[in-house]
C-alpha cells in the first residue's frame, strides 16, 4: 500500500510558514484566518480528484 | 458649450467631492480639441474623434504621471503610451486625465488618494479598484474610461455607479504599459454610459467590427447558483428577476441553469485567491522592497499572504480553473449568454466594505470569469423608484466578444 501525503491540511499558526522576503514575519490574525480558509479550499479542490493534465498554462485552458 | 467644456465644468465642480480623477491634463486636452475640430472640418472620420477619455492610474500615458493609487514615492513619469492608449489616440480620442484607484489595484484606497465617492449618491462608495474610472463616466467627466479587472475591478464599480463596464476575453486587450497585478487574471477593459459606447471603444482597441444593428431577441441562461445564492441581496435578486421578466416579454428566451449545476460559488472565489495572491506577491515584491512603509497595512498583509500560499494549492487551483471553464462552456450550450448579478449588493458606504479579506462576497459573481477568461459585461438595470441600479452581468464564450456585445446591446434596448 502506498502511503500518501495527507495533503495541504496545514494551518498557519506561526511565522515559520512564511517564505521569501517575509520569512520570520508574523502574520496578523486576519491573514491567518484567510490562509486557514484557503487551506480548506485546497482540501476541497483535492477531493474533486481533477486530472493532473488539467494543470495547464492559461492560454491552453481556453 | 462643447462636450469638452462641459466635461471641464463638471470636473471643476464635482471632482473635489468625488475624487474620481488624480490628474487632469487641461492644457493639452484643450489643444487636442482644437486640432480635432480642424480634423472634423477637414473631413476626418476617426470613430472616437474628439471624444474625451480618462485612463486608470495604473496605465501609462506619456506626459502624465502614473500614480497607481499609491503614495507619492511610487509615482512614475512614463515617456511612452501604453498600447491601449496608443490605439485610442489613433482612433481620435483625447486623453483627458488619469482616474483614481485602489492602491496598486489590490488593497484599499490609500489615505493620500482617498476613496472615490459615488456620483449617484456621494455618501456611498464608487467601489474599486477602477472606482475613479466608473465615477468619471457616471459624473459626465468623460465619454468613456479605461480600467483594469483582476477580480472584478471594472465590473464592480461600473455596477455601483450605474454604467456599463466590460472585461473582454483574457489576452484580447494588450497589457503592454499596464502595471501587472496577477498576469493570468489581469484584464484591461472599457467603461462607458452604454453598450454601444463600450462597443465603440472595443472596436478602436481591437479592430472588432463597429456596433451594428442590435439583435431583437436571443436566448439567455440565468445562473441560479449565483442569482439565488444566500449572499445576494433580496433587492438585487428581485431587480434581476424583474429584468428577466421584461426580457421574456420582449421575446427573449430565458432559461435557468438550476442551482447545484455549477461548482459552489464560494469555492470558486476562494480558488481565485489561490491564483491571485501568489501572483500579486511576485508582482509587488520589488515595490514593497523599495518603499515598504509607504504601502498601506492591508496591501502589505496581502503580499505576505501570497508568499504563504504553498505552490501545491496554486496548482490545484489551476486544475480547477480548467474544470470550471468546461462547466461554463456546458452552461453556454445553445444559449447566447449567461446572466447573473454583477455584485450582490447596492453600493456600500465605504470602500472598506468592498473586498476585505474576510468578506469575499463582492467578488462572488465576478472572479469566476477572471479564472476562465471569458468575456463579461455589466449593464445597469433600475427598478421604478430606486436610486441605484442592480448590475446585470452577461457572460459569453471565450473569444466571442463581438457576439457578447451584440446580445448585450439587444438586452440593453429591451430593458429601456
Amino acid at each position: 500500500m502506498v502511503k500518501t501525503h495527507p495533503g495541504p491540511q496545514m494551518h498557519f499558526r506561526d511565522a515559520r510558514d512564511l517564505h521569501g522576503p517575509h520569512a520570520g514575519q508574523r502574520l496578523s490574525s486576519d491573514s491567518l484566518a484567510l490562509l486557514d480558509r484557503l487551506a480548506r479550499c485546497a482540501d476541497r479542490l483535492k477531493l474533486l480528484d481533477l486530472p493532473v493534465e488539467a494543470i495547464l498554462a492559461p492560454q491552453d485552458v481556453k | 458649450m462643447t462636450r469638452m467644456a462641459r466635461c471641464f465644468d463638471r470636473i471643476d465642480t464635482l471632482n473635489p467631492i468625488l475624487r474620481a480623477l488624480s490628474f487632469v491634463d487641461g492644457h493639452n486636452a484643450r489643444a487636442a480639441v482644437a486640432a480635432a475640430q480642424a480634423d472634423l472640418v477637414g473631413g476626418k472620420t476617426e470613430p472616437l474623434l474628439g471624444l474625451p477619455i480618462v485612463v486608470k492610474d495604473n496605465i501609462d500615458v506619456s506626459g502624465m504621471p502614473t500614480g497607481y493609487g499609491a503614495a507619492a514615492a511610487f509615482r512614475t513619469h512614463p515617456t511612452r503610451d501604453a498600447a491601449l492608449v496608443t490605439a485610442l489616440r489613433r482612433a481620435g480620442a483625447i486623453i483627458l486625465g488619469k482616474s483614481n484607484m485602489f492602491e496598486f489595484a489590490y488593497g484599499m484606497a490609500h489615505p493620500d488618494v482617498g476613496d472615490t465617492r459615488n456620483p449617484l449618491d456621494p455618501s456611498r462608495s464608487a467601489g474599486g479598484s477602477s472606482g475613479g474610472s466608473a465615477a468619471a463616466v457616471a459624473a459626465g467627466f468623460a465619454f468613456a474610461a479605461l480600467g483594469t479587472d483582476t477580480g472584478g475591478s471594472v465590473r464592480l464599480p461600473a455596477a455601483y455607479c450605474g454604467i456599463v463596464g466590460m472585461k473582454p476575453s483574457h489576452g484580447l486587450l494588450s497589457m503592454n504599459g499596464v502595471f501587472p497585478l496577477s498576469p493570468t487574471l489581469d484584464h484591461a477593459g472599457p467603461l462607458a454610459a452604454s453598450v454601444h459606447d463600450v462597443h465603440l471603444l472595443m472596436s478602436a482597441l481591437t479592430g472588432l467590427s463597429s456596433p451594428g444593428a442590435a439583435p431583437r431577441i436571443g436566448t439567455i441562461a440565468v445562473l441560479d447558483d449565483y442569482l439565488h445564492h444566500p449572499q445576494i441581496d433580496p433587492g438585487v435578486r428581485s431587480s434581476l428577476d424583474a429584468a428577466c421578466d421584461r426580457l421574456a416579454s420582449e421575446g427573449f428566451r430565458v432559461r435557468h441553469i438550476p442551482a447545484g449545476t455549477l461548482p459552489d460559488p464560494v469555492l470558486v472565489v476562494e480558488t481565485s485567491l489561490l491564483v491571485m495572491l501568489p501572483e500579486a506577491s511576485i508582482a509587488l515584491e520589488q515595490i514593497e522592497a523599495a518603499h515598504t512603509h509607504q504601502l498601506t497595512a492591508q496591501t502589505r498583509a496581502q503580499i505576505a499572504e501570497g508568499f504563504a500560499v504553498p505552490s501545491v494549492w496554486n496548482l490545484r487551483a489551476q486544475q480547477f480553473r480548467h474544470h470550471l471553464h468546461g462547466q461554463m462552456a456546458k452552461a453556454l450550450h445553445e444559449v447566447d449568454a449567461l446572466l447573473l448579478p454583477t455584485v450582490p449588493t447596492f453600493p456600500p458606504k465605504s470602500a472598506a466594505d468592498v473586498g476585505s479579506d474576510d468578506d469575499l462576497s463582492q467578488m462572488l459573481c465576478l472572479a469566476p470569469f477572471n479564472l476562465t477568461g471569458q468575456p463579461a459585461i455589466t449593464l445597469p438595470f433600475k427598478t421604478h423608484g430606486s436610486v441605484f441600479s442592480a448590475g446585470l452581468q452577461l457572460v459569453g464564450r471565450f473569444g466571442e466578444d463581438a457576439a457578447l456585445l451584440d446580445i448585450a446591446r439587444g438586452i440593453e434596448i429591451a430593458l429601456q
